[in-house]
């Protein structure tokens, strides 16, 4: 596996090397700021704090439950995925299982006995229509509803049989 | 964060003194800047085993025991070996400097680059990490969701929490989620400052790996201009503020590739002790799912080079047993954890959907290998790669002249570059995504694996092949005289 060839002499081999680190100064240079400038514009890929900071209240509520639905009421399937992440970052460890239709979140209330349901509308007054709704679904099964309202379209269902 | 400084400080600490304690096994004399270059490995990568270890047990305690036990292990080994740390026992000369044949104007250019290169760096990331201290969405939905979960559920539940947040990788494997839950553990909090420490913990030993590395390969003149290529670098800056498993893993790539090419070096220069360059190699598969393509093309290279080079010139049976001591650990955790908590994830995924029509299908690999070409383009204004692929081509057009290419441990890592990059190709191949998604959205951050490691390749063609070759005659000789006792 040796090598074959001849090699360089050091001062060759020397001087090449120094060419090398002379070009490669202004290769670094322009490298530094390409990263600089790049950099910046890859924030639009990142989670504003706040966001995630928004569902904290919602901890105590959840405290003693292995598991939760959230339904996200929003029209992209981007934007309910990313209300999905932000609440399981917030809310771990309890796992969220996100729920894309109603008809799936109102059978839940029906059969799931506690349902516990996490949910984020655009605004509180469609948060305060779907929970009007929820709560007539849940009242038929014969539960009882707490809603934890956070008054900016997040909150925390809980509807569970009395007693 | 002031805590959580400290934690990751005391990680970082504690990977020094395990990682001077391995040097010196073979080495008594080992400079502080090599330990420190192992240290991430030794401190993350043992400590992100034990605690995983402890939790799958069911043994309570793991949370603040993890790290406790990394601390007293490092006090037992700083306590029995104090004093030796140092001592020269059989006389046996260290190889010159190279880096003293460099012009004087030279070394300090090198210097100031480096230290600018760093301040920069360094002044980002602390920028970056006030404004987005959540790092991406990845970092989120793969990694700190994971460590969370690994520090808050209770043990039966973590399987199951798991596979319910299947959407974020769930059979990633645990080396930085478990580092995270081990540090953040040790207080009983999570701090949103844990992975920002961690990641750049991670993001200044890839430099100093980057340094030392070509230092070990015997082109240490080379190394203040291959450090501030890496660090200076668009992918390092975005995936180190990521706090994604990125930059770890191209750190891991680094520390294993030059630990396992030493061991073929034909020169006298003294290799990495085998147990320390295998244990970086067996974390590789700890750390991503991609890990698993690194060390299946390291270790096919490696296996082929020690069986091609000649009886007396390959390393013996005891660097063999220790390789595979080394190496044992990481890859334990991984047929471990992929076998209990993890559910069926990445390979049945990308094998379950008629991989053999995807194989013979000349359209994909077009889309492939046209997409990774486009991205390295040096000539294209937008790539993030073209001046590295300009420096790059420097270097080769400047340093590979004259045949240094054959050396076996350049040729080792050469072969293992390229198998992995075959490999990736393959696996783009048969990816059950769409390609023109697929391949854009992580090309970036494969290449980042690798790139950090071309860099010390190409730099290291400058290394002279004869630099000590007359002192020792062959690679038996070098591990017979560096496995000695210690003492």
């Amino acid at each position: 596996m040796s090598s074959g060839k001849r090699q360089p002499d050091p001062p060759v081999r020397r001087r090449r090397e120094t060419i090398l680190l002379a070009l490669l100064l202004p290769v670094w240079a322009l490298l530094l700021q390409q990263s600089y400038d790049t950099t910046w514009s890859f924030t639009r890929h990142l989670y504003p704090v706040e966001r995630v900071a928004r569902y904290e209240p919602l901890r105590t509520g959840l405290s003693e439950a292995a598991g939760a639905d959230l339904f996200a009421g929003y029209e992209t399937r981007r934007d309910q995925t990313r209300v999905f992440w932000h609440a399981q970052f917030a809310l771990t460890p309890t796992v969220l299982t996100q729920r894309y239709d109603p008809a799936t979140v109102f059978q839940r209330a029906q059969r799931a006995d506690p349902h516990l349901l996490v949910v984020e509308f655009p605004s509180h007054a469609e948060f305060t229509r779907f929970v009007t709704r929820y709560e007539r679904v849940a009242t038929r099964s014969g539960r009882t509803l707490r809603v934890q309202d956070l008054g900016n379209g997040i909150g925390l269902l809980d509807s569970r049989s009395e007693g | 964060m002031g805590l959580a400084a400290l934690t990751t400080l005391l990680v970082l600490a504690c990977g020094f003194v395990l990682a001077r304690f391995a040097l010196g096994a073979s080495r008594p004399s080992a400079p502080w800047p090599e330990a420190l270059a192992w240290a991430p490995a030794m401190g993350f990568g043992v400590l992100s085993l034990v605690f995983f270890g402890w939790r799958l047990s069911g043994v309570p305690g793991a949370e603040p025991g993890g790290l406790a036990a990394l601390a007293l292990v490092s006090v037992l080994v700083l306590a029995t070996t104090r004093g030796q740390a140092g001592v020269e026992p059989g006389g046996r000369p260290e190889p010159e400097d190279p880096r003293r044949t460099l012009p004087r104007a030279l070394r300090w250019a090198g210097w100031l680059v480096l230290a600018v290169t760093a301040a920069g760096l360094l002044l980002a990331f602390y920028r970056w990490s006030v404004q987005w201290p959540l790092g991406t969405t990845d970092a989120i939905n793969i990694w700190n969701v994971r460590a969370r979960l690994l520090l808050f559920a209770d043990g039966e539940g973590i399987a199951e929490a798991l596979r319910l947040t299947g959407r974020g990788h769930p059979d990633y494997p645990l080396l930085l989620p478990a580092a995270l839950a081990g540090q953040g553990g040790f207080w009983g909090a999570w701090d949103q400052a844990l992975p920002q420490a961690t990641g750049v913990t991670f993001l200044l030993g890839l430099g100093v790996m980057t340094y030392v590395g070509l230092g070990r390969l015997g082109a240490g003149r080379m190394a203040a201009a291959g450090t501030a290529l890496v660090l200076a670098s668009p992918p390092v800056w975005r995936w180190a503020f990521a706090q994604c498993a990125d930059v770890p893993l191209a750190y891991l790539t680094l520390a294993a590739g030059v630990g396992l090419a030493s061991q073929l070096d034909s020169s006298s220069r003294p290799p990495v002790p085998p147990v320390l360059a295998a244990f970086a190699f067996g974390l590789l598969p700890w750390v991503k799912n991609d890990g698993v393509v690194l060390a299946a093309s390291f270790g096919a290279s490696f296996a082929l080079f020690w069986l091609l080079r000649k009886a007396d010139a390959r390393p013996g049976p005891r660097s063999l047993l220790m390789l595979a001591a080394g190496a044992l650990p990481g890859l334990a955790a991984v047929v471990l954890f992929k076998t209990s908590w993890a559910p069926p994830g990445a390979a049945g995924l990308f094998l379950g959907d008629s991989p053999w029509a995807k194989l013979v299908d000349p359209e994909r690999w077009t889309t492939v290998l046209s997409t990774v070409g486009a991205t390295i383009d040096p000539l294209a204004e937008a790539s993030p790669w073209r001046w590295i692929a300009a420096a790059l081509l420097l270097a080769l057009a400047l340093l590979a002249p004259g045949g240094s290419l054959r050396r076996p441990h350049l040729a080792f890592l050469a072969s293992s570059l390229a198998l992995t990059a075959v490999g990736y190709v393959v696996v783009y191949v048969l990816s059950p995504y769409e390609l023109e998604w697929h391949v854009p959205k992580s090309v970036d951050r494969l290449l980042l694996q690798l790139f950090p490691l071309v860099v010390v390749w190409a730099f290291a063609l400058a290394g002279s092949p004869a630099e000590g070759s007359r002192r020792l005659p062959s690679t038996r000789a070098r591990n017979a005289s560096t496995e000695g006792p210690a003492s």
